[in-house]
């Protein structure tokens, strides 16, 4: 093989229930046609038939996976994808995390780690360069994948990085996080797949590096880049953080209130950045090989639940407009350190925040509509989500209904529950109103993975003179694709989306740094198909899981009732079902969304390999 | 004429305030003299948030929570609000 630049040319295959490694090439034309991240990891799990897999099951794959940027001098690119089946959408599912586990897992001397089996009692995957070793884990059962990650560092040196569950992983709560060093790999459950393998976390280390092509021009472009994202494109990040959105989409209607009832809250000007910052000490993080740093820590103020003493008083948290929106407005909670609190327990168990706070906010809706027996768990009561989160925690109780997630628990309740349940294909739905953002809800609609605003960009042209945010038509969906397609070229490269700003000719200027790291001649347009074979792959994915057309919608409630504030925020189910046409055939797919015969044998000649 | 500018995020810690009531004297204005009517109120929203040509590129303008506007020879009219914001809606 003429040597690959950027690439070790192959994945380790990991079975964890013998620790037994095998090191799989993979060819440099299909390293081309995936790139690396997401795109790869679909690849992966196509190649590895986890669609025919039970998620949670021995059998399922789990893929961490790098990607030709790791490691070189691009800022913010140091990043993982983990790509598996979800047990929250059964569906594929892509989640992005941060920092050195990047580089130390490209340093094992492969593109991606592919998990499969299953431990026999709680362990830690040991991974020195490609020799793996189980270890008992046994003393770390039921410990916060913060405490769990400092332990394990201090066991085996702080050469290594870590990749950690929490409880929440553990119990097989579905929206369980893969963390590390405090960032989550959030959405779509992996830290369920991987508690099910009885994996506590996965540490890697190693001294494999690869070269680039063009070294020096690599370094030139990695500085424009650098100076660039020092600029007004990424200010918004860099002084509030994602936070900053708040105010704005509440001016806009757009800010999801009391589980999706309304678009704008009485009470965020309490949760703003602005008026957090005023009377609390925050300070500024960022991911390793970053030279933005959107992370804006805040302290936590002691809480409970009124159940379980507080004992951490003096935490801190990264404050993201996900959590804030998702644990304060949908819930209806205005208290700022309730909300704060509550993101920190969510850290700690490790669930994602956007599903833990809309699964709460539809079972509190449940129970307003007397649907749902449990009367302390009311709109606007910050410790009982609090409460709500520890039950989540512990499989408890209620918290053991709540653990399924929003789609699950609405099934459960039957009554119609399932029309104001806020998912797609069962991720709950993020902090942007579909009614009010409807180039969103397209992209909402049709996502691989569900609901979800890092796959979809779509709410770009939602703010834009591209679109009417209030009146989704067919000439939208080439708006939606145009961002998807984005997002994949980003999430495969991986670079952070937090970036996009900085470029002017995103296609050429990614073209340049791929051809300085992996000496291929790539084209723009070569770029354009691969994005597109990518999000076809994701879909060929979810057919094989038994997808169907009518997965590809939102819940009625988007559908029949207009937003109670802001009447014109309306759309209906023929407008929603017209932009799918229009995005399926944009897609050169069946107007159902099924994939021509022609694409299905291309990808899978590749996972045939 | 009288139009109310609401200020989110960056642009609102550029100039220190919330919303300003700028006063023009026809009864319509347009987006760029409302910018330069807000560059010379808050000298800091200039070269970052503002510049000659109109909003930076990182920058849009709503009117009354409706249209997103950027083109400066957009129409504001008596009594309208213009919010200024970010014109990335990651989060
Ligand atoms: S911008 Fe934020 S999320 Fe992106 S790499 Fe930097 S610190 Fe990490």
């Amino acid at each position: 093989m003429p040597s690959l630049h950027g690439y070790h040319g192959g994945y380790l295959r990991i079975d964890v229930s013998n620790g037994r490694v095998e090191f799989v090439q993979l060819s440099a034309a299909v390293l081309r046609r995936y790139l690396g991240g997401v795109g790869l990891g679909v690849h992966l799990m196509l190649r590895e038939r986890a669609a025919e897999c039970e998620a949670l099951s021995a059998a399922a794959p789990l893929a961490f996976v790098f990607s030709p940027l790791v490691g070189g001098p691009l800022t913010t690119s140091a990043k993982f994808a983990v790509v598996h089946k979800s047990p929250l959408t059964d569906r594929l599912n892509d989640s992005l995390a941060s920092s050195g586990f990047a580089i130390s897992g490209k340093k094992t001397g492969a593109d991606a780690l592919v998990l499969h089996g299953a431990a026999a009692s709680l362990s830690v995957l040991v991974l020195d360069g490609r020799r793996a070793v189980l270890e008992p884990a046994t003393e770390l059962a039921g410990v916060s994948a913060r405490e769990a990650e400092a332990a394990l560092l201090k066991k085996y040196g702080r050469d290594f990085s870590a990749a950690v569950i929490g409880p929440a992983g553990e119990r097989g709560v579905r929206y369980a996080t893969i963390s590390h060093s405090g960032r989550h790999a959030g959405r779509g459950g992996a830290g369920a797949v991987l508690g099910a393998k009885n994996i506590k976390a996965v540490l890697v280390r190693g001294e494999r590096r690869c070269t680039w092509s063009n070294p020096s021009s690599l370094t030139a472009l990695a500085k424009e880049l650098s100076v660039k994202s020092w600029g007004p494109a990424t200010a918004k990040y860099r002084e509030l953080g994602t936070a900053s959105n708040l105010l704005a989409f509440n001016r806009l209607g757009a800010l999801p209130t009391r589980n999706f009832q309304a678009g704008s809250f009485a009470g965020a000007v309490d949760l703003s950045p602005e008026t957090l910052e005023a009377d609390r000490k925050k300070t500024r993080q960022s991911c390793v090989a970053c030279t933005i740093g959107c992370e804006h820590i805040y302290p936590v103020k002691a809480q409970n639940s009124g159940d379980a003493p507080n004992d951490k008083p003096n935490d801190t948290v990264r404050l993201e407009y996900e959590n804030l929106f998702a644990l304060g407005p949908l819930c209806g909670v205005r208290d700022a350190d309730s909300v704060l609190a509550a993101s920190r327990l969510c850290d700690e168990l490790g669930i994602d925040t956007v599903s833990a706070g809309g699964t709460i906010a539809f079972a509190m809706e449940c129970v307003e509509r007397q649907l749902l027996d449990a009367p302390w768990l009311r709109f606007g009561d910050g410790s009982a989500v609090l409460k709500a989160l520890e039950l989540i925690g512990r499989r408890e109780g209620l918290g053991d209904q709540l653990a399924a997630g929003s789609r699950r628990l609405a099934e459960r309740i039957g009554q119609g529950a399932l029309e104001f349940a806020p998912q797609v294909k069962g991720l709950e739905i993020p902090g942007y109103e579909p009614r009010a953002l409807q180039t969103m809800a397209l992209g909402f609609a049709v996502g691989s993975r569900g609901a979800d605003h890092n796959r979809s960009g779509a709410y770009e042209a939602d703010f834009s003179e591209q679109a009417d945010r209030r009146a989704l038509s067919p000439k939208s969906a080439p708006l939606a694709v145009e961002t998807e397609d984005r997002a994949a070229l980003i999430d495969s490269l991986i670079l952070c989306k937090f970036l996009r700003g900085v470029f002017t000719d995103f296609h050429s200027e990614i073209a340049h740094i791929l051809q300085n790291t992996t000496g291929w001649e790539i084209s723009p347009d070569e770029l354009r198909e691969t994005a597109r074979r990518i999000v076809s792959a994701k879909k060929l994915f979810n057919q094989q899981a038994g997808w169907s057309p009518s997965e590809d919608t939102l819940p009625q409630r988007f559908l029949q009732t207009p937003l109670s504030d802001d009447p014109r925020a309306s759309l209906s189910a023929s407008s929603l079902q017209a932009a799918i046409v229009a995005y399926n055939q944009t897609r050169g797919w069946s107007p159902e969304g099924w994939l021509p015969r022609r694409a299905v044998d291309e990808i899978m000649a590749d996972a045939n390999e | 004429m009288n139009v109310k500018v609401e200020l989110f995020g960056v642009p609102r810690a550029r100039a220190g305030v919330s919303q300003v009531d700028l006063e023009f004297p026809d009864d319509q204005t347009s987006l760029g003299e409302v910018l330069t009517a807000l560059v010379r109120m808050f000298p800091n929203l200039a070269g970052e948030c503002i510049l000659e040509a109109g909003l930076a590129s990182g920058y849009t303008a709503n009117r009354d929570g409706e249209a997103f506007v950027r083109d400066v020879g957009a129409k504001i009219l008596d009594g309208q609000s213009l919010l200024i914001m970010s014109a990335d809606a990651g989060g």
